[in-house]
């Protein structure tokens, strides 16, 4: 009972940092996207540099979960 | 586990949702308006908002040896003049601009200025005042008339009000003044009144002249024409130093409109960039059907452009505030301003100029020399060979018979050595007083015809006569600059196409 609450604990953590990596991963192409048609429009409101960091982190945790 | 799954992936699909919307709303700014705000007084607060937020629309102040711009506290300027680039997500057509600074200047630097990039090309700005030394506090003892931020200052009382003055003006020009040029004018337009010089006087025969020394980049000229017919001609020389194509563009103006034109494109023989020299290209420009009377000609070209065995059938040819020569031999020149400031991009052209009876040694490359003359109309100027940038606020021209400048004098930081003027006039808003001994200008601006790049628009800060090491310390200090762009709106724009 205790290890199935602990698994579902577990696997929630990994659905959300996964969700929150594809988010990321589609804010980075919509930055891209907009950057591309509106120069200057994106990076006047979101930090690209911190977005991207934050982008890799979730990379290395979902590849973490995922092989776990 | 898939609801969970699926409940997450809706939220962030809204989330990418609204970010599209804002970014598009923000794109077209439906209500017409912008408001891109510095604050240069920097919190723990903005420092965590810059770190996770975008950049600000107002970029970082350069060149950066000019300014302090510490962790927090104001942004000083420290020499003349700082460059911005403000970022709009649309074109707009008019602009507000509040500066929140505080002065501390001297009467070598009375004057703070601000504005936009007009034009690329021949890099022009289109400059408004934020502070005026002299109008604020220099002429006590001066007797005012104010019609908004119309200003008369007379020297002694004769008008009673700025009408009287303007229509005296009109009607008789300088002739009601006891000095030749008496009216100094300052942020003011007097086109469509008499020029500041009596045409009467201009030797009205028509001779032609060739311009001696080769002319390198953009430069302004006026002469006066006689007759009715210009003939213009000269050659072209593309240095092929710069990577793009050098086309050059003449224009003619009388006033503010334009009489002829004509655009001469690279005809990219050579390879840009290389640094070979073209051939000599002869160009004409013909027009006839003019008025005598006075003209302005443009050459909007790139640096690596210049102009050799300049003709017209002129008698009076003036360079406006700038020229470029580039000669292996002397030059002389004439310039009706006591002072003149020099610069040279090219260690070829160190060398040293004598202006008036002074010497002044040209020891370094884009640095902003500068050297004042003595006390007479006419300035002599010699260079052992051209390669300098020369500049004032007054004319260049070859001798003293080829000589004029129509322009009314400018109330600028030369003014304090100066005793002819009777009257001023200037469209000035004095300052207001904010806490701190801080003050606030607000300037207004026409943005259709300004530059804008890649989104950006490029602002200016200057400050005449401020210099690093300075030895008076004079310095200004700017707690925030603020832009309000409007521009039409969407529901305009859609009753306008609609027709409605």
């Amino acid at each position: 009972m205790v290890q199935n609450k602990k698994l579902v604990k577990y696997m929630k953590k990994a659905v959300i940092i996964k969700e929150f990596f594809y988010f990321l991963s589609s804010l980075l192409l919509l930055a891209v996207l907009v950057e591309l048609i509106f120069p200057g429009l994106f990076i006047l409101f979101f930090n690209l540099a911190f977005l991207t960091m934050l982008w890799l982190i979730l990379a290395l945790l979902t590849l973490l979960y995922v092989r776990q | 586990m898939a609801f969970f799954k699926y409940k997450i992936r809706i939220f962030w699909l809204i989330l990418l949702v609204i970010i599209i919307f804002f970014l598009i709303w923000q794109k077209v700014s439906p209500s017409g308006e912008w408001t891109c705000r510095q604050n240069f007084n920097v919190t723990s607060l903005s420092l965590v908002k810059d770190t996770l937020g975008g950049y600000s629309c107002l970029s970082n102040p350069t060149p950066t040896e000019r300014v302090i711009s510490g962790v927090s506290g104001p942004l000083v300027v420290l020499a003349d003049p700082v460059y911005f680039s403000v970022f709009t997500p649309r074109s707009f057509s008019r602009v507000e601009v509040e500066i929140t600074y505080r002065p501390h200047l001297s009467s070598s630097t009375p004057i703070v200025e601000a504005g936009f990039l007009a034009d690329n090309k021949l890099w022009r700005y289109d400059l408004q005042p934020v502070y005026n030394l002299w109008l604020e506090k220099g002429l006590t003892d001066w007797q005012v008339l104010s019609m908004g931020s119309i200003h008369l200052f007379q020297r002694q009382a004769k008008f009673d009000s700025i009408f009287d003055f303007l229509d005296a003006w009109q009607n008789n020009g300088s002739s009601i003044c006891s000095t030749p040029r008496c009216l100094a004018i300052y942020n003011f337009d007097l086109s469509g009144f008499p020029p500041a010089l009596n045409q009467k006087q201009l030797n009205e025969t028509s001779k032609s002249l060739v311009f001696p020394y080769t002319i390198r980049g953009a430069n302004q000229f006026y002469f006066y024409l006689s007759g009715s017919t210009l003939n213009l001609s000269g050659e072209l020389i593309d240095r092929n130093e710069g990577k793009d194509k050098d086309p050059i563009e003449l224009s003619v103006y009388s006033g503010s409109r334009l009489v002829a034109s004509t655009k001469i494109e690279d005809n990219g023989m050579e390879i840009e960039g290389s640094g070979d020299f073209s051939e000599s290209k002869i160009f004409q420009m013909n027009k006839s059907g003019l008025n005598p009377g006075l003209y302005r000609l443009d050459f909007r070209a790139s640096d690596d452009l210049m102009i050799n065995n300049l003709s017209l059938n002129v008698q009076y040819f003036s360079a406006l505030r700038k020229i470029w020569l580039e000669n292996d031999e002397p030059i002389h020149l004439i310039t009706d301003s006591s002072y003149l400031q020099v610069k040279t991009l090219s260690p070829a052209a160190l060398q040293k100029l004598k202006f008036d009876e002074k010497f002044l040694n040209i020891e370094e490359i884009y640095k902003q020399y500068e050297i004042k003359g003595i006390e007479t109309d006419n300035h002599e100027i010699d260079l052992a060979k051209g390669g300098l940038i020369l500049e004032n606020n007054g004319v260049f021209s070859l001798n003293k018979e080829s000589m004029f400048n129509p322009d009314y004098p400018r109330l600028d930081r030369s003014f304090g050595t100066s005793a002819q003027f009777d009257y001023i006039l200037a469209d000035y808003e004095s300052a207001k007083n904010e806490s701190d001994n801080y003050l606030s200008s607000r300037l207004d601006f026409s943005t259709s015809s300004f530059y804008r790049e890649k989104g950006r628009y490029n602002f200016i800060i200057s400050v005449p006569g401020l210099k690093l090491n300075q030895a008076d310390a004079s310095y200004l200090e700017i707690k925030e600059i603020k832009m309000r762009f409007y521009g039409n709106s969407l529901w305009f724009k859609i009753r306008n196409w609609l027709n409605i």
